[in-house]
């Protein structure tokens, strides 16, 4: 079966390029960004600095939590999209659970989560855990577990904001949101330093035919190294000649640079509220970005129809069907049964427990907030994920040949669907405003958990705890200082496998956080030890099954193992019995927590009758 | 034994929440088996093979073309609705905009509003406003 009748929108030869729009709208953002600090920074000044800082105190009214608490991620605008693009409808499925993340979010901890902290005076995750059990050790577990899997969360986002910022120059030659973009050579010089290191003769003669010569982008280079290059060759020295010839990329360093001080700045300005009012304008402004590139897209390939028919027809029957299209050829299933099951409970659980959004939970004014954030919520979400799906659907038509640069496909589309606009520079430069936007706000709220953590958890609680107001103001903006620096130092070489580190970190952080939090949400028999355990056996079953499948230990171990399972990346998890991670330590979280409870002493009740009784009206 | 009664904010909170488990049990057990059982193709082999796409001409011009896939089966055609994959549609977008409507319902109809209180802060605030 074949034919070759059809071809829908005509696929577009060469890509589109940044205009100086682009490089306008975030300008624009990068000020308005700043403007928004300075009115937080004023918001806050009633009440204490650490829940004015930390909390916003405890102000949040229904935009600002139902567009802030469990949507935000860069990874909305990048790896999701390029999923899509390779995978097909099928990612559809993998996303699905979102359906039911604005009430899943607000409706299973909400109430509760806003109530306790309210009792317990928490103004930080560990804060909440401390005070519910009366437990310094519970505490300062927590801010390890949090430190440990959302450092791993932002220093990923940095690269991320540093490249969208690249690639908004106008002029600039690809669009990759990946390192791979400044011409790759190999030299005399590098190719000597090879002999240093010992690479064998034979393998240097085939090197030196690669003396001088220039490749765009590291897919390239890879692809002729592969020829090149025997599998032990390969094995032994890919790595080393990849980073030989990569280019010093100045563009990407002035984006660190510059995405960092924005960033830094506008939080240091005015802490949690910055965060959550930029991440608001963001959503606002993604929102529109969405629905306009949506109207484009379709118009653009001449319905949603003719474009799975095209996309299918260049690729195969995995674009359509389940478990989705795999470009190797190989045999990788992106999406079994088992795993379609599993990310059905990452996303919804993961969102739930993330302490990025159980701290904004925590801050929210009222219940009526809650209620209305639902409502919000579950229609911005409608008008978010099934349209991203379908952009890129329709962009896979246009650009058929992406290739490892699959990243690119919506500044692309943004790019393209609007040349025939009038001010066309003006469009794609508000579409691509977004994934920025949407970036620095994740980054935002992470540089306040962790500084929190930092100052709140482990200096106040454990160093000095009558440390002045001014002495917890300067600490708290000078860890927002160093954890930007060492973020700029991470990304100075920058970090590979961004997507897959935001979905450990996010399984990370579910495993370790959400039992314990049901637990001390709703039942009343919980203990210290039952919440201890359930945190570090779910946090450890994590770590475990991601260590086992990063330094391929399954073998070793003895355990069966498909690495043709789930997302092309070496940073991935062991999936025992083709189950993601999520699965076993949200599992083994709950049978430790409840186990080990039952077994252990029940909690002080004065304590319980506070939190879990009907207490005296006090106004 | 002294009798207390339960704090009314964990009453709700845990029947809302019960509820909430209910819905997201339903769409997970709808959505991945229906997809599962109408959507998929059971066979590895089959998922990138371009030999088992045919695209044939529209039976009314001016028409879709046509899409024929071959899952292991023998070719069948594609369904489409409103432009999804007929699977898509039933399994993943209606689900979606269904549970889109029962949370409207469920923020506005089951949430029940309760006073959530003071923090200690904001007590000691409120006291030293009175005094």
């Amino acid at each position: 079966m074949s034919s070759t009748l059809f071809a829908a929108a005509t696929a577009v030869t060469s890509k589109p390029h940044g205009g100086i729009g682009t490089l306008v709208a975030l300008a624009v953002f990068i000020i308005a960004s700043g403007w928004i600090g300075v009115l937080a920074n004023r918001a806050m000044q009633s009440g204490s600095f650490m829940k004015g800082f930390f909390l916003g105190n405890r102000g949040l009214g229904a935009w600002a939590l139902a567009l802030t608490a469990t949507v935000q991620s860069g990874g909305t605008f990048m790896g999701f999209p390029s999923l899509v693009y390779t995978h097909g409808w099928i990612v559809a499925l993998w996303i699905g659970s979102y359906m039911v993340v604005p009430i899943t979010g607000f409706g299973i901890l909400g109430k509760r989560l806003a109530q306790l902290s309210r009792r317990l005076g928490a103004i930080t995750i560990p804060d909440f855990f401390r005070e519910r059990f009366g437990s310094p050790a519970l505490g300062l577990l927590a801010s390890i577990c949090i430190l440990f899997y959302m450092s791993f969360m932002m220093i990923a986002q940095f690269k991320a904001g540093a490249i969208v910022m690249k690639l908004s120059w106008p002029g600039t030659e690809s669009l990759a949101m990946s390192e791979e973009f400044s011409n790759y050579v190999l030299g005399a010089k590098q190719i000597e330093g090879f002999r240093a290191k010992g690479v064998k003769s034979e393998t240097l003669v085939k090197l030196e035919t690669l003396q001088d010569k220039t490749f765009k982008d590291v897919s390239e280079l890879e692809g002729t190294l592969d020829q090149l290059l025997t599998p032990e060759e390969l094995k032994s020295h890919k790595g080393t000649v990849l980073s030989a010839a990569a280019p010093i990329d100045w563009l990407y360093f002035m984006g660190l640079g510059i995405f960092t001080l924005t960033v830094v700045g506008y939080t240091m300005a005015g802490g949690f509220l910055a965060a959550v009012w930029t991440d608001l304008f963001q959503s606002i402004m993604m929102f529109f970005g969405v629905i306009l590139l949506l109207a484009l897209a379709l118009w653009r390939v001449g319905g949603l129809e003719i474009a799975s028919v095209t996309a299918v027809q260049q690729t195969g029957p995995g674009f359509i069907y389940g478990p989705g299209y795999d470009p190797e050829g190989v045999g990788r299933q992106f999406l079994p049964l088992s795993l379609a099951i599993s990310f059905f409970v990452l996303w919804v659980y993961s969102g739930l427990s993330s302490p990025a959004g159980m701290v904004r939970i925590m801050a929210c004014d009222s219940t009526q907030t809650l209620r209305r954030s639902i409502f919000l919520l579950s229609i911005y979400n409608c008008f978010i994920y099934i349209p991203l799906i379908i952009i890129c659907i329709c962009g896979r038509t246009l650009f058929p040949n992406l290739g490892g640069q699959s990243d690119e496909i919506i500044p692309l589309m943004a790019l393209e669907t609007t040349t025939s606009l009038p001010f066309s520079s003006f469009w794609a430069g508000l579409i691509l405003a977004a994934p920025f936007g949407a970036i620095m706000a994740t980054v935002s709220s992470y540089l306040v958990v962790i500084s929190s953590g930092l100052v709140r958890d482990i200096y106040q609680r454990f160093i000095e705890p009558n440390a002045s107001e001014g002495r917890l103001k300067f600490l708290s903006h000078a860890a927002m200082i160093v954890v930007g620096l060492v973020a700029v130092a991470a990304n100075i070489q920058p970090v590979k496998y961004l997507q897959a580190m935001v979905v450990f970190s996010s399984t990370g952080t579910a495993c370790t956080f959400l039992v314990p939090a049901l637990m001390a949400a709703y039942w009343r028999r919980a203990s210290v030890a039952g919440v201890l355990a359930a945190m570090l056996l779910g946090a450890g079953t994590a770590l475990s099954l991601y260590s086992i499948g990063f330094f391929n230990l399954a073998p070793w171990l003895s355990l069966p193992d498909n690495p043709l399972l789930g997302q092309v990346t070496s940073f991935r998890p062991y999936y025992l019995l083709g189950c993601d991670p999520i699965v076993w330590g949200l599992s083994i979280s709950l049978i430790a927590g409840v186990a080990v409870s039952l077994v252990t002493p029940p909690p002080d009740q004065k304590l319980i009758s506070k939190l879990f009784d009907a207490q005296p009206v006090t106004t | 034994m002294q009798h207390t009664q339960e704090d009314p904010v964990l009453t709700s909170a845990r029947r809302e929440a019960l509820v909430v488990l209910a819905c997201w049990a339903i769409a997970m057990a709808w959505s991945v088996s229906y997809c599962y059982i109408n959507g998929y193709i059971t066979n590895p082999s089959l998922i990138s093979d371009k030999q088992k796409v045919e695209v044939r001409q529209p039976a009314q011009a001016g028409g879709v073309p046509e899409l024929w896939v071959d899952r292991g089966q023998g070719p069948q055609r594609v369904e489409f609705f409103l432009g999804f994959p007929a699977w898509i549609f039933w399994g993943v977008a209606l689900p979606w905009w269904i549970c889109t409507a029962f949370s409207l319902f469920f923020g506005a109809f089951i949430v029940r509003d309760e006073d959530l209180g003071l923090d200690p802060e904001a007590a000691a605030e409120l006291e030293a406003a009175h005094v």
